[in-house]
């Protein structure tokens, strides 16, 4: 029996550059691997490039600078058919970060400028003044939870029938106000916590494989085996306790 | 009634000065400032005899405390009489320390030159109050993004701090600090030729480079001298370490940096600019670049050559990077790295992938305390390639940290390090690490982690020699 096959496009690697993000992809391939799944990366490097969307299962953009989005969305505008076909067959598309930017309706910017997004999710973007760093804990509709980091830049906020990607039990997530984390239609996801999150969460990883798979019809795919995720669990269990201790002595003041 | 205030504000804020000196002379870099800044906001515009054309600001992300620590050691050879901020001092409060410190009480400035580390967040603030004409950027680069976010933030920090007439001494080989040049008539480039150490990564399928700062295009490098500095070219706009970017729209092909360094020999400690021989005590990729920076500065304000060599013979940095632990029978070669500031730890993993003795590595990420809140943060090492650490003979890898031991410890296993030779040690005790530490054979055992750990682990090891040393004493007596 052929093994099956997830095929990713790393979208823009050197221009969505930021913050480790191909921690991201390498944990595709790692947890594919642990589920009998033969994983193929290829980059998309240039701007001028027509990605393959036809061959893809998942499209991965990582974070990048603000100040890329509007070159990238533009860069995607060009190719809007084949994008608009690959999101039709309930493609998988993961952006990490500022990226939602990309997905949103619109970002505005501190100057009060505006740029559009492909219009995929129904969120809204607003640049920050500040930076702020932190923790972030979620938790999925699943039951599942998730522990990353969150460098914000933009503030998010959900159209009134966009679905969160979960739900903030520490951090800020899309706003710091509403406890939505993230945003998910179908198979088109947005994410504030960045870097190597998939490769500390490799539950969410085979999660977000199988989900990219079936849309493509493979089904039949094997669960990896929880004994090798002991190092994982290990640091989930060492964050979850740091951050519980944050809530502590925040709450104690 | 400005005057006044700015009088109280350098009376009060030298008292504070000397009394903080009483203390410690290791403190009061930024207190003193504080307090008179408190009193004249706009302290740095009111002391007198100080000339924009002589002071000069080194900023950027990594390099500008060794580069502003050798130049003033070049000006100080020359015999310019030059105050700066050796301290690290290098906000808005440790300028004013500096400049209080050596001004007269009649508030002039007792120096003919004055040369300023300036923080890249506070380069603005400081530079609205005291208009450098001349500013050094070393580099921009991913560097604690909890308070800065992404490079493009810092670069319009500093894009705030020149003006058309600022001359900009800027690295010709990384692509965020030469396109500065756009936005001025006049601009120096300083630049290192690909040397023995510089390296490719034609083999990494994750490897990653950046963003054009002109186009947005993806930017390739045709060599790495440090990580993400070298010879580069954007395929969009043709901006390139080659091209002139002289801020008035030409650019040509073919252009040479002002100040090449040429001829790299890190056995030897030499190299070359425009056919004439330097020296250089702290032979590594990285100090090269400061190195270079500090010479063309120097060279631009009349220093010549010889004096340059002379001060490059005779400097010693503060606080180098490089230390060593003896313990146990092994020696612990320190390598520094600053957290969430990819380009470090790659410099750092550089340096022992260069070594091809077995070793034992240990490798101390930490959760990060600089700033509220405290968070895990371990983006930084998956910038990084740790497959020539890996490769180059490690016997036993320890990671420990008090949160993100097993974090560090997947880094490494996703680069290919073995699992059964990975040591998880999820504590910060020193007394825990030397005892892993203890149970491996090998002389050899290099140290990543941040200063501060190693100041702590430092300090333990000499406290338990000095009280192994008074046990015996007592047993012989």
């Amino acid at each position: 029996m052929n093994r099956p096959s997830l095929h990713v496009l790393w979208m823009y690697p050197d221009v969505l550059h930021l913050h480790g993000d191909r921690g991201n992809v390498m944990a595709l391939r790692h947890v594919a691997g642990l589920m009998g799944i033969d994983a193929e990366i290829r980059r998309v490097d240039s701007l001028q490039e027509a990605p393959d969307f036809a061959w893809a299962d998942l499209l991965y953009f990582g974070s990048g600078e603000l100040k890329r989005m509007p070159v990238v969305v533009s860069a995607l505008i060009a190719q809007k058919e084949a994008l608009d076909r690959y999101v039709a067959g309930n493609g998988m598309i993961v952006a990490s970060g500022s990226s939602a930017a990309i997905l949103a309706q619109w970002t505005k910017k501190t100057d009060n400028a505006k740029f559009s997004g492909l219009k995929l999710l129904d969120i809204t973007c607003k640049q920050c003044e500040n930076v702020y760093g932190d923790d972030l804990w979620f938790e999925l509709p699943d039951g599942g939870q998730a522990i990353g980091c969150q460098i914000r830049v933009i503030d998010i906020r959900l159209g009134r029938e966009q679905a969160p990607l979960g739900r903030v039990l520490y951090g800020y997530g899309n706003n710091g106000q509403d406890g939505s984390e993230g945003a998910r239609s179908g198979n088109l996801i947005a994410c504030n916590a960045q870097g190597p999150l998939l490769v500390k969460n490799p539950r969410l990883a085979a999660a977000w494989i199988r989900d990219a798979l079936a849309a493509h019809g493979v089904t039949d795919v094997a669960a990896p085996d929880e004994a090798d995720f002991v190092w994982e669990d290990a640091s989930f269990a060492l964050i979850r306790k740091f951050i519980e201790d944050k809530m502590a002595a925040a709450g104690a003041h | 009634m400005q005057r006044f205030r700015f009088y109280c504000a350098l009376y009060l804020g030298k008292l504070a000065s000397f009394a903080c000196r009483l203390v410690s002379r290791s403190r009061g870099t930024n207190l003193p400032g504080a307090i008179a800044l408190k009193i004249d906001p706009q302290l740095l515009r009111h002391f007198g005899e100080l000339d924009p054309d002589k002071v000069v600001f080194i900023t950027g992300t990594n390099g500008k405390s060794t580069t502003t620590n050798l130049l003033a050691h070049i000006f100080r050879t020359a015999g310019l009489n030059t105050v700066a901020n050796l301290e690290g001092a290098n906000l808005l409060a440790g300028v004013a320390v500096t400049l209080l410190r050596n001004a007269d009480l009649a508030g002039n400035l007792r120096a003919d030159y004055v040369l300023l580390e300036t923080d890249e967040r506070f380069l603005p603030l400081i530079h609205a109050q005291l208009p450098a004409r001349h500013l050094c950027v070393t580099n921009i680069q991913k560097d604690q993004v909890q308070r800065n976010g992404e490079p493009d933030i810092i670069y319009r920090k500093i894009r705030e701090a020149i003006d058309r007439d600022t001359t900009l001494y800027l690295n010709n080989d990384e692509p965020n600090a030469k396109s500065l040049a756009r936005f001025v008539d006049h601009a120096v480039f300083y630049g290192v030729a690909p040397h023995e150490k510089s390296f490719h990564k034609d083999d990494d399928p994750y490897a990653v480079t950046m963003p054009c700062p002109i186009c947005s295009a993806p930017l390739r490098f045709s060599a790495y001298n440090i990580d993400n500095i070298g010879p580069f070219s954007c395929p969009g706009c043709g901006f390139s370490s080659a091209s002139a970017a002289d801020g008035k729209g030409k650019e040509k092909d073919g252009c040479v940096p002002d100040y090449l360094a040429e001829a790299v020999d890190f056995a030897k400690n030499s190299f070359r600019v425009s056919g004439v021989g330097y020296s250089f005590r702290y032979a590594t990729p990285y100090f090269l670049y400061c190195y270079i920076a500090a010479l063309a500065v120097a060279r631009e304000f009349g220093v010549d050559g010889a004096t340059v060599e002379r001060a490059f013979q005779s400097f010693v940095n503060v606080g180098g990077r490089m230390e060593d632990i003896q313990v146990g029978g092994k020696t612990i070669h320190y390598l520094r790295m600053k957290q969430e500031n990819p380009e470090t730890v790659q410099s750092a993993l550089n340096v022992i992938a260069a070594d091809p003795r077995q070793k034992i590595f240990l490798l101390g990420l930490d959760e990060l305390v600089d700033f509220h809140p405290h968070y895990t943060n371990t983006f930084y090492a998956y910038d990084c390639d740790f497959r020539g650490l890996i490769a180059s003979g490690v016997s036993r890898y320890i990671c420990f940290s008090g949160t993100v031991a097993y974090d560090a410890a997947l880094r490494l296993r996703y680069d290919g390090a073995p699992a059964e030779q990975i040591s998880v040690l999820p504590t910060n005790d020193n007394a825990a690490i030397l005892a892993e530490l203890a149970h491996y054979a090998g002389e050899e055992v290099y140290l990543i982690t941040w200063l501060k750990k190693y100041e702590s682990l430092a300090a333990y090891v000499k406290k338990h020699a000095a009280m192994t040393a008074v046990a015996k004493g007592g047993a012989t007596q």
